[in-house]
């Protein structure tokens, strides 16, 4: 008599589906992302701000408030929205821990502005802030 | 009423030379299910574990702009092959393999009402949720539709999810009315000579051939018209014996004024609940569209302040109820009852309101395309930047290049002329399914039953336009939330 063996795929699948449900189950709870220590407040000019250019300042400080130098400032608008183009700009220093920018907002609608810069100790900041309420003209 | 014939073989694109031959194969399905699987895996594990930032993530970018915009570019080129190559239908297989289904759909769920209260539930959840912002939400809610389609396929036979439950596949099946191509019999005779009904039932596996499976959403070819509730599997063209299964052009739209007796569906003028979902589609879509411009912030705010609430779900509750209950219902009735005077006939308002509803479909279809086209052409190349980024941020090398995140598309100025022409053409197929509805109803004066639902149609078009020329608004700002 020949016997058939069983076929492995149902085995198979059901370890594989085990497994994506083990790489699930880690994701269950949201992603965060580490900060720098550093706080940054952004302001936007106009405010509210509205589609077109606008001015964007930047100031960098620690716990204690006090100023922070950050070098190499560059800024990405974009879109809540997927799908969008970003706008960029790289900064220009104004004062201790205070920089500024002018940014192009081409779409009504919530933005997020994206701050990347280097640390005076070589460690990179990288903040996202939100700029909600684009209006526009 | 005179029968308006849908299917007329035109020419069977199975018997092209490349397509063709790749259709007939088995097996094509399984390739692109298992493709459309693994990059759902991808996007899932992206939405999970990488970038929260909705752009820079193929969760929410594949999902709420590629998807969306390939799916109906191919709805109105080819046909519902979305629904052909569900990755889902891969893992129900799958799943299946484990635990074999034991009962059938119960027979007082076999309608679309629940599909339609998913459907509705789903464009609800995607206001209220901000999903296309939310990659972690957007990666959840594949796996939650991948679960619940497992789930009921493992408990009950067919094609149970697709059928009776599936939002998406819904929004498929009504929008394929207005596809150019169809799933038919070749000739007919053949189907009358033919005892084992393989299309519907399969055929058990032979020494020299493999097992083939029958329509599972209980469609029998040869009483098949249109599109509605097909998938576009081909299973019935692998099943058939007599290679008597063709895939056709046809005239798009015309089946909506087909008022034949349809397997698995039956007449359309007595199927309320497809009329229905039909509204919801056509008015759905004007809701949809309204959430991207800028009026209905001050809408929303002025609700709000009326009633004193702050919450966004009572106030997208209140929009959802006027703009996809009352709005149909009110103005469909009023364009039955007028057509009513003008037939002089006892019928009920509401059995015109039915058979002419379907009408509206292509002009929904029209608003679902320009909206959807505008994210996609507008967005098409943004995925590159996301992908150079993916593949660094896996391997640590720039395998793909140094993510540009200059990626965009076309610019909206130019796919503006694009949207009001895709608006257009499905106006005119509108009016073309309901004259050929109102010839049916009084052939001597078609323009008399004629004139009720051009000018809601008209209406519609009207508010589409004025909806696609206000400037985008990317939303999520209600209430300063």
């Amino acid at each position: 008599m020949v016997r058939t063996l069983p076929s492995p795929l149902p085995r198979l699948a059901a370890a594989a589906v085990a497994a994506f449900a083990l790489v699930v189950a880690a994701g269950c709870s949201r992603p965060t992302s580490e900060t720098a220590g550093v706080s940054v407040e952004m302001t936007v000019t106009p405010d509210p701000p509205r589609v077109g250019m606008v001015e964007v300042e930047l100031r960098f400080a620690d716990g204690d408030g006090a100023p922070v130098e950050v070098r190499d400032v560059r800024i990405e608008g974009n879109m809540n929205h997927a799908g969008m183009t970003p706008s960029f700009a790289d900064a220009e220093p104004v004062g201790p821990g205070h920089v500024r920018a002018d940014l192009e907002l081409t779409m009504g609608g919530d933005w997020f502005v994206l701050v990347e810069g280097t640390l005076g100790d070589g460690r990179r900041l990288e903040e996202k802030v939100d700029l909600p309420g684009v209006r526009l003209k | 009423m005179t029968s308006a014939s849908a299917t007329t073989l035109e020419r069977d694109l199975l018997e092209t030379p490349l397509v063709g031959a790749l259709l007939r194969r088995r097996g094509w399905q399984l390739a692109a299910r298992g493709a459309l699987l693994a990059l759902a895996i991808v996007m899932v594990l992206q939405g999970l574990y990488g970038s929260q930032l909705a752009p820079k993530n193929l969760s929410t970018l594949l999902t709420w702009v590629h998807y969306r915009g390939f799916l109906v570019l191919a709805l109105l080129l080819v046909g519902n092959v979305f629904c052909t190559a569900c990755p889902i239908v891969l893992v129900r297989d799958l799943g299946r393999k484990l635990v074999r289904p034991f009962l059938s759909w119960p027979r007082a769920l076999r309608s679309k009402w629940i599909a339609i209260a998913l459907f509705v539930g789903v464009l609800y959840a995607y206001e209220l949720l901000d999903l296309w912002g939310d990659p972690w939400a957007t990666a959840w809610l594949v796996l939650g539709y991948f679960g619940a389609a497992l789930l009921v396929d493992v408990v009950f036979r067919g094609a149970s999810f697709c059928k009776f439950l599936c939002p998406v596949g819904q929004f498929n099946f009504v929008s394929s009315t207005v596809s150019p191509v169809e799933v038919a019999v070749k000739d007919r005779a053949v189907c009358d000579s033919c005892s084992g009904n393989e299309c519907l039932r399969g055929a058990p596996a032979t020494p020299t051939t493999p097992a083939r499976r029958g329509c599972e959403l209980g469609i029998f070819l040869p009483k098949k018209v249109g599109n509605l509730d097909c998938t576009f599997c081909l299973d019935c063209v692998h099943a058939c014996p007599e290679e008597n299964v063709a895939l056709t052009t046809r005239t798009p739209g015309l089946e909506l004024a087909d008022p034949r007796s349809r397997s698995g569906v039956g007449p359309l003028q007595s199927r309320t609940d497809l009329a229905f979902l039909a509204a919801v589609f056509t008015f759905g879509a004007l809701l949809n569209a309204f959430g991207m411009v800028s009026p209905v912030y001050a809408l929303q705010q002025s609700m709000a302040d009326f009633l004193g609430v702050r919450a966004e779900w009572p106030i997208l509750g209140i929009l959802f109820v006027v703009a996809l209950i009352v709005e149909p219902v009110v103005l469909l009735g009023l364009a039955a009852w007028w057509t009513r005077r003008v037939l002089a006939r006892r019928e009920g308002v509401l059995r015109i309101a039915v058979r002419y509803a379907y009408a509206l479909v292509p002009l929904g279809f029209g608003v679902w395309l320009s909206h959807y086209c505008f994210h996609f052409l507008t967005g098409f190349l943004t995925f590159v930047p996301v992908l150079q980024s993916l593949a660094l941020d896996v391997s640590g090398v720039a395998l793909l290049g140094t993510p540009d995140w200059t990626f965009g598309g076309m610019a909206e100025e130019t796919v503006y002329p694009i949207e009001l022409g895709l608006l257009g053409l499905g106006f005119a197929v509108s009016l073309a399914v309901t004259w050929r509805l109102a010839a049916a109803d009084d052939r001597a004066r078609p323009a008399r039953p004629f004139a009720p639902w051009a000018v809601l149609q008209s209406l519609l078009l009207v508010a589409a336009v004025w909806l696609l020329s206000q400037p985008m608004e990317m939303r999520g700002t209600f209430l300063g939330g």
